[in-house]
């Protein structure tokens, strides 16, 4: 493909108005042309990306910083587990650096808590606020069934889910293969040499 | 003023990384404003804006592992993130049948933006001293070229979609698009690599 068909696709692409079958051109250009003009992409987004500057500016409600802050709450554990897992995996390379160990380190597993892995003080743009707490308060006055303990724990269990999904499902999707292929291989072995023991028993009587 | 006012887009990204919520809320006190009235601009409303809004900084800070730190341009990372969301929520309300569940995977794919390592840094510092750069290059295009920039950045409209509600042929609004962009090229990123 010529130069000007490429960069007409990557403007398009840009400006986030190029067609399906465009796009999957491009991307398998991106993945095989060794050439291919990543610069220009670049500019095209930086160009993209400048224009919205020229609006006339508004402001949102001053209470949606404290929305978001509650909102963010939410994920404290998740991010704690990413956090440790961060953790984890540094000391888990830096084991390797040193030495070869034959066990890995298990991320998760442990039982030990963080030691306050994320920054969070009085005045955390993460921690709810006086308001929200209060806000808490008033609505589990309303709501006498369904406890805080009961929201904390769904929001966990949720939040796990969604970890384990994140990280760990990959990870056993090739664990699983593997273990299938090595299972193959051992049947196929296992009926060689049983075939072989038979050839020899039958030549020998 | 806190010690994080003082604190590079990028320096910010940094610490975002080792989740450090001073350091979310700056930049969130930095970019609310635009990338605000970039999603009220595509969405309409202002509640809706705002909760588009809200969902941003809730990737930002769980997915903040997904910004290239050697790209140095958080201004265009979150600009096409916001504006990415934004007409995400926009196609769903219209047409949600023939969009795919919004997925983890989803939104990696779609919705988070890949810069290229070799991308110009840009931060809202560098923005904001452009001036009227970007205006005034904007309204030197032709009415044409300026309805057919709106609908694909503001309406997230392909160029099919475009060509199917201006009633003009594909041919033309490629062409219409390319000169636009080749305008801008040369009026932004030349002047600005000129200074």
């Amino acid at each position: 493909m010529d130069n000007k068909k490429t960069l007409e696709l990557i403007k398009s692409y840009a400006i986030g108005c190029s067609g399906k079958d465009d796009t999957e051109l491009l991307k398998s250009l991106m993945d095989s042309d060794p050439d291919f003009p990543w610069k220009a992409v670049g500019e095209y987004q930086n160009i993209a990306a400048l224009l919205p500057s020229s609006l006339m500016i508004e402001l949102p409600s001053k209470d949606l910083k404290d929305n978001i802050a509650r909102e963010l709450f939410r994920y404290k554990e998740e991010i704690e587990a990413k956090q440790k897992l961060k953790k984890a995996r540094e000391e888990s390379s830096t084991l390797k650096e040193v030495s070869q160990p034959e066990t890995e380190i298990e991320p998760v597993a442990s039982e030990e808590q963080p030691e306050q892995l994320i920054n969070m003080d009085e005045t955390d743009f993460t921690q709810p606020t006086v308001q929200h707490e209060q806000e808490v308060f008033e609505k589990s006055i309303d709501d006498e069934n369904r406890t805080t303990t009961a929201i904390d724990k769904e929001a966990i269990e949720k939040v796990t889910k969604d970890y384990i999904r994140n990280y760990f499902e990959k990870e056993l999707r090739e664990l699983n293969r593997s273990v299938k292929k090595s299972m193959t291989l051992t049947i196929i072995l296992f009926t060689i040499s049983l075939l072989a023991i038979v050839l020899v028993f039958l030549s020998l009587t | 003023m806190s010690e994080t006012t003082y604190l590079t887009d990028n320096e910010l990204m940094q610490n975002i990384s080792n989740y450090d919520s001073k350091s979310l809320e700056e930049l969130y006190d930095r970019y609310s404003p635009l990338l605000f009235t970039l999603i009220k601009k595509i969405i309409g409303g202002k509640e809706k804006a705002e909760e588009i809004l809200s969902d941003i900084f809730v990737i930002l800070w769980r997915k903040n592992d997904r910004f290239v730190y050697s790209s140095n341009n958080i201004y265009t990372w979150l600009v096409t993130l916001a504006r990415n969301k934004a007409v995400d929520v926009l196609k769903r309300r219209d047409n949600a049948d023939s969009i795919a569940d919004y997925t983890d995977e989803y939104e990696d794919e779609f919705i988070i933006p890949v810069l290229p390592r070799e991308i110009e840094k840009l931060d809202l510092e560098t923005v904001l001293g452009m001036g009227n750069t970007v205006m005034e290059s904007y309204n030197n295009l032709t009415d044409a070229q300026r309805y057919v920039i709106d609908l694909a950045l503001y309406e997230g409209l392909d160029e099919k979609k475009i060509a199917g509600k201006l009633n003009i042929p594909l041919p033309t609004v490629k062409s219409k698009l390319q000169l636009a962009l080749g305008i801008l090229h040369q009026n932004l990123l030349n002047r600005n690599n000129g200074q």
